[in-house]
């Protein structure tokens, strides 16, 4: 099966437009796979990526690439109880999770 | 949906921002793209999809009414999903889309007429609504 998604990167276009994500500090919530992870892993000054689902975690996990490896972390985790720092993060993104 | 909201709220920086990205019901238009066009076959049902977006507005909103947010930005775009078959757009929708999505008999016939009547290249494309709004993290004023 061949799927696209976003193929003009709307998403993307306006995640950086309006989400500011640039050498940011970010917590996304409901990464599932990291599918929008990929999108701005490259900006970001560090990346939290919580989601409740263990087999999306880990395909997440799997497919982050050595280089943004170091500064990416995924965990089983979700909002209501959030294993992180209080003011740990610059910006907080609902993945299609709300 | 309020809780975690509060938990995100703890978890930014003074100043931080909150980014919601997400599809809105909007009955999404379901279309064979051939001969560089698209043909539209129907709009599919996600009405199942209303009761949520309405349950996470009025989370957002009571956050925002007890200003542990402010909004400040909000765009609206086209996502695109677009399959090489009307088989395979099926198989997905039905496996990946449960509880916010169906796919009408009706439907899916025109789909499958539509597609059965190009011999070229053609594929498959649904195009969501999507809703992409920022909220500034003000200091918690009410509980």
């Amino acid at each position: 099966m061949t799927l696209e998604r976003d193929p003009h990167g709307n998403e993307t276009r306006f995640l950086h437009e309006i989400g500011r994500l640039s050498g940011a500090r970010v917590l996304e919530v409901g990464c599932g796979e990291g599918r929008m992870t990929w999108r701005y892993a490259e900006v970001a000054e560090s990346i939290v990526a919580i989601d409740p689902d263990p087999e999306r975690l880990a395909t997440a996990h799997q497919t982050c690439t050595a280089a943004w490896r170091h500064r990416t972390h995924f965990l089983l985790a979700d909002a209501e109880n959030l294993p992180l720092r209080r003011g740990e993060f610059d910006r907080a993104i609902l993945a299609w999770s709300l | 949906m309020v809780h975690a909201l509060e938990r995100i709220w703890e978890a930014l920086r003074p100043g931080g921002l909150l980014v919601d990205v997400r599809p809105v019901a909007a009955r999404w238009p379901l279309e064979i793209l051939a001969d560089g066009q698209g043909i539209r076959a129907g709009r599919i049902d996600d009405s199942p999809n209303v009761v949520d977006d309405q349950a996470a507005d009025v989370a957002i909103r009571t956050a925002v009414r007890r200003r542990f947010f402010r909004p400040t930005a909000r765009a609206t775009f086209p996502f695109d999903y677009i399959w090489d078959s009307v088989a395979e757009m099926s198989e997905y929708v039905t496996t990946n889309w449960e509880g916010c999505a169906v796919l009408q008999s009706d439907l899916l016939a025109r789909a499958y007429s539509l597609e059965r009547g190009f011999h070229g290249e053609k594929r498959v494309r649904i195009t969501m609504r999507m809703i992409m709004r920022t909220y500034l993290k003000l200091e918690k004023r009410h509980v």
